[in-house]
C-alpha cells in the first residue's frame, strides 16, 4: 500500500482558498455597485426638492407683491400683541400650505414675517418656505429656502 | 566528480501533474462568474451615467425654465418645440445616447386670503392696528399667473426599456400689473 503524503493536495487547498477570496471580493464589489444605484436616487430626490422649493417661494412672492398692505398690517397688529389672526390667514393659504402626491410626495409650509426697518418708509419682509420630499425608495429630503425682500413704501398720489 | 544519485530523485516530493491539472481546472471555473461580474460592473457603470446625464439635464433644463421670461414660456401638455434658451425634444447627448425631453405647462389657480385693513376710519392707529381694524377674510384669485412646470427626461435603455425622470416647480408672473 502506497502511505499518504502530509504535503499531498496542498495545490488543491491553495487553489480553494484563493477561489474563495476572488468570490469576497466579487461580492464585495457588487455591493459597491448597488449603493452607487442609490446614489443616483438620491441626487435626483434632492434636485427634485430644490426646484419645489423654489417654486412655492415663487408663489410666496407673488402674494407679496400683491398684497403688500395686508401683510404689513397683520405684521405690525402681531408685533404690536394685539394678535395673530390676520397674520395667520395670511400665511395659512392652502397653495403655499400644502402636499403634493406625484411620484413623490411632499409637504411644505410658508411663512411670512416682517424685519425691523424704518416704520412707514421701507417695508422689509422674510418668506421661510419649508418643504419634506420622500421618495417612493423611502429616502426623505428637506429643504428650507429663505427669501428677503425689500421694498419701499409709497403713498399712491405722492 | 560529480555524482548524479538517480535514486534520491525518485523519493523527493513536490505537486505532482494530476494536482496541478484538477487546481488549474477549479481556477479556470471561478473565473468564469468573477468575469461576468466584471462585465455587468461595467454595464451599471454605463446605466448609471446615462442616468446621471438624465438628472443633469433635467436640473439645467428647470433652471433655465425658472429664468425665461413669464409671457415666452409656452403652455401644453409634452411640449417638444425648444424656445429661447430652453432646449426641448429629443438631444443627443456626449455619450452616445439621445434623450427626449418633455415639458408640461400649465396655469395653476391661486386663491390669495387676506384680511383687508380700513384706514379710513377714526379708531384707526397705524402704528398699532387691532384685530377690530381688519376685515373679514378675502380673497384674490389668479387664473393666469402661475404655471405648473413639469418636466420629464426619458430615454432608452438595454432591451428597449425606456426609463424616465421627471421634475416638477412653480413659475410666478412678476410682471402682472398690480391691482
Amino acid at each position: 500500500m502506497k502511505p499518504i503524503n502530509s504535503k499531498s493536495g496542498m495545490a488543491i487547498v491553495l487553489v480553494m482558498t484563493l477561489t474563495m477570496g476572488l468570490l469576497i471580493l466579487g461580492s464585495s464589489y457588487l455591493k459597491s455597485i448597488s449603493q452607487r444605484s442609490n446614489h443616483n436616487t438620491i441626487e435626483l430626490g434632492s434636485i427634485q426638492a430644490d426646484l419645489l422649493a423654489e417654486g412655492i417661494t415663487q408663489i410666496a412672492m407673488l402674494k407679496l407683491k400683491e398684497l403688500p398692505g395686508p401683510l404689513y398690517y397683520a405684521a405690525l397688529c402681531k408685533a404690536k400683541g394685539n394678535g395673530n389672526g390676520p397674520l395667520d390667514t395670511y400665511s395659512g393659504d392652502a397653495v403655499l400650505n400644502g402636499a403634493i402626491k406625484n411620484e413623490f410626495s411632499a409637504k411644505y409650509s410658508t411663512t411670512f414675517t416682517m424685519l425691523p426697518s424704518k416704520l412707514y418708509e421701507d417695508m422689509n419682509a422674510k418668506i421661510t418656505v419649508v418643504l419634506n420630499l420622500s421618495r417612493p425608495d423611502g429616502r426623505d429630503y428637506e429643504r428650507q429656502i429663505e427669501r428677503t425682500v425689500s421694498g419701499e413704501r409709497k403713498l399712491s398720489g405722492k | 566528480m560529480l555524482n548524479i544519485n538517480h535514486s534520491n530523485t525518485k523519493n523527493r516530493e513536490g505537486i505532482t501533474l494530476p494536482e496541478i491539472i484538477v487546481a488549474t481546472l477549479i481556477l479556470c471555473l471561478a473565473m468564469i462568474p468573477i468575469a461576468g461580474l466584471m462585465g455587468y460592473g461595467g454595464k451599471a457603470t454605463l446605466k448609471d451615467a446615462r442616468r446621471i446625464t438624465a438628472i443633469q439635464m433635467l436640473d439645467k433644463t428647470m433652471r433655465n425654465l425658472l429664468s425665461e421670461p413669464f409671457n415666452e414660456i409656452p403652455r401644453g401638455n409634452n411640449i417638444v418645440k425648444s424656445f429661447n434658451n430652453v432646449s426641448l425634444g429629443d438631444i443627443k447627448a456626449s455619450n452616445g445616447v439621445t434623450y427626449s425631453v418633455k415639458l408640461t405647462s400649465q396655469y395653476v389657480t391661486t386663491n390669495f386670503d387676506y384680511n383687508p385693513v380700513n384706514v379710513h376710519t377714526a379708531t384707526f392707529n397705524e402704528t398699532s392696528p387691532k384685530p377690530a381694524d381688519f376685515g373679514s377674510v378675502e380673497s384674490l384669485t389668479l387664473t393666469d399667473s402661475v404655471l405648473r412646470l413639469s418636466l420629464t427626461i426619458s430615454w432608452i435603455e438595454e432591451k428597449s426599456k425606456e426609463v424616465q425622470v421627471s421634475a416638477l416647480t412653480y413659475r410666478a408672473n412678476f410682471s402682472r400689473r398690480t391691482i
